[in-house]
């Protein structure tokens, strides 16, 4: 099977304090650690295990400044075969649209089983990158997917859905599948592992490599963190006094 | 560009192994610690990584790093659990070291490839200082091929597969290779302060054949193997004290935020201030020498100051972050509540586990008088 990998590398921000820079469209990441963004991780795995079933190969893509490729070394100790980075430096601003459609060029020319993308990425949210390259390479797609089972080109597929239900689909290949977290359980790169892949090349890819430079869809205006709202009112004075006030905002809010 | 420039694979082992101490380590570390327990899932894990065997050569399965290497994944690695930290210590600075300098073919290729494949190397810890008559080493019994006698600490010698342990000789000391089913030993898990999942034991022999088949080192070559080894240790217990220092940190600025005195957050008061500022200061330093030391070692270069200096500096410096960490706490400090206790317990047992300070600068001074 061959089969494509999207990896994005992302700031860690679960645990960490979270500012706006300057420019109000950023945050501030001079302190932040970067790492492979989680569901991208668990759609990695879930290529190694196929790749362990059924053989074949796994390429790895990355829209990313040069750092990124530490993240993609270290999906190459993890089981990927190949690795590609596109200069994020050389495109601007990106929205999940803009930069689905750079990866999308980037590889339409390779042969592919099955693409595997995270699900979203932690640092935007876009949820776009998985739909987007399904719908311009004309294959099918499934997003929010917790189980892959193939047999015969056919794949069985569930999708997390609210409310704890589980959609079940049969798609055929090649196909895209943006994968949610908790799939699998993500191996940990071995260190003999990581030796070898720091020896391995990565292809460069920049934008004289892109047939046509993608436009954005959207453009960010500002970032912001939202105004704490006003949760509570402390009622203060005697028992008449709190009483006729908790009387006047009941009439207030039309509750009588 | 500083003076400590890692490489891309050495960038790449420190974030693999941050994230698997933030994930599999650092929510279990308390626990493990109390209990005085090794989780054989973690180890599992640790082995499948290549952390057993991460200084064996590539040859017997091992991941063939350095020393440099070795020092980066324990600092990350003790940040959340130093007892972890000194069995990679314990099986890669000695045990490993010992087989691959000293061990026949048959030797290497059978347990070079059981500590790869996640096998536990226990070390018995030789000291020639006497205390009242007796050293930390066997002595030989009148027949001189079965032992009887007791090995006060064991390094890893809870999980030990195979242990190194040293005899001592008329001449010397030898150093033997025994397997943890031998006829007549016995492990005893020792109580200690800190350290305590590491499995620390003590080893009774009743009777035990140690011949030259088990010999790994005979009695010409003992103590140049021991100190070599030590000195390799020294540098493994010196990132495990630079770790846990930035443990010490990390938990007193997150400590320092949160905590409120007289209507502000206690970070804000300078006598604070200039507590975390020394602990930074105390990294940075410590870090530089550990990384110095490792990087001599590698190229096998006069090494030897330079690793007791590193060694006093950053165990020395782990004892004192801890305890000013402990101190920025109050009272929570000294409870189990928060991790800064473990860290000075810990911080204490490596600084005493290794030649202590006292020798490490008499052996400095010595140097330098010659």
């Amino acid at each position: 099977m061959e089969l494509i990998v999207c990896i994005k590398r992302v700031p860690q921000t679960a645990e960490a304090e979270v500012k706006i820079d300057d420019s109000g469209k950023d945050i501030v990441k001079d302190r932040l650690t970067f790492d492979m963004n989680e569901a991208d991780s668990y759609a990695l795995e879930e290529a190694i295990l196929l790749k362990e079933k059924f053989g074949g190969a796994i390429t790895a893509v990355s829209l990313g400044t040069a750092e990124a490729e530490d993240t993609l070394r270290i999906a190459l100790a993890k089981g990927a075969d190949n690795a590609i980075r596109i200069k994020a430096e050389e495109f601007g601003e990106l929205d999940g649209y803009k930069t689905a459609m750079i990866i999308k060029e980037a590889i339409k020319d390779l042969k592919f089983d099955a693409i595997f993308t995270g699900c979203m990425a932690t640092d935007d949210s876009y949820y776009q990158v998985g739909p987007v390259l399904a719908e311009t390479l004309g294959v099918p797609h499934a997003t929010l997917v917790s189980k892959i089972e193939l047999t015969d080109k056919k794949v069985h597929v569930n999708r997390e859905l609210e409310g704890g239900l589980i959609e079940h689909l049969e798609m055929s290949l090649p196909a895209v599948f943006a994968v949610q977290t908790g799939i699998n359980e993500p191996r940990y790169a071995s260190l003999i592992a990581i030796r070898r892949a720091a020896a391995k090349e990565i292809k460069v890819l920049g934008k004289d490599d892109i047939a046509s430079e993608p436009k954005l869809n959207s453009t960010l205006e500002e970032l912001f963190v939202p105004p704490v709202g006003k949760r509570a009112e402390f009622l203060t004075g005697t028992a008449d006094e709190v009483s006729a006030r908790t009387a006047e905002i009941i009439k207030e809010k039309g509750l009588i | 560009m500083g003076l400590i420039e890692m490489s891309s694979e050495q960038k790449l082992i420190k974030s693999e192994v941050k994230k698997f101490t933030n994930a599999e380590l650092e929510p279990i570390a308390s626990d493990i610690e109390k209990d005085c327990r090794l989780p054989s899932e973690i180890l599992k894990k640790l082995a499948q990584m290549g952390l057993f065997g991460l200084t064996i050569p590539e040859k017997y399965g091992g991941s063939g790093l350095d020393a440099s290497s070795l020092s980066i994944a324990l600092e990350e690695f003790s940040k959340s659990c130093a007892s972890l930290g000194l069995i990679l210590v314990v099986n890669n600075c000695i045990v490993a070291n010992l087989l691959t300098r000293y061990g026949s073919p048959q030797i290497k290729e059978e347990y070079l490839k059981r500590i790869s494949q996640g096998g536990i190397g226990g070390y018995g810890l030789y000291s020639d200082t006497e205390i009242a008559g007796k050293t930390n080493a066997l002595i030989a019994e009148k027949d001189n091929l079965h032992f009887s006698g007791r090995i006060d600490l064991v390094l890893n010698g809870g999980a030990a597969d195979f242990c190194i342990i040293p005899v001592k000789s008329e001449r010397g000391i030898v150093l033997h290779l025994v397997n943890r089913d031998a006829a007549g030993i016995n492990y005893v898990p020792v109580e200690t302060m800190g350290m305590r999942s590491a499995g620390i034991t003590s080893l009774e022999f009743q009777g035990v054949k140690l011949g030259t088949e088990s010999c790994l080192v005979g009695e010409d070559g003992g103590l140049e193997a021991i100190q070599r080894a030590h000195d390799f240790a020294h540098i493994g217990y010196a990132a495990i004290a630079l770790g846990l220092t930035e443990a010490s940190l990390e938990a007193s600025i997150k400590y320092a935020k949160e905590r409120r005195q007289f209507g502000r957050a206690i970070c804000e008061f300078p006598m604070i201030q200039d507590i975390l500022a020394e602990i930074k200061i105390c990294i940075e330093k410590s870090r530089l020498l550990v990384h110095d030391a490792a990087h001599r070692f590698d190229k096998e270069e006069g090494y030897g100051m330079i690793v007791r200096i590193a060694c006093l500096t950053s165990c020395g410096g782990a004892v004192s972050a801890a305890l000013k960490a402990i101190q920025i706490h109050g009272g929570y400090g000294y409870t189990k509540d928060y991790p800064v206790e473990r860290y000075f317990r810990d911080a204490k047992s490596i600084q005493l586990l290794g030649e202590s300070p006292v020798d490490l600068r008499a052996k400095i001074a010595k140097e330098l008088l010659v």
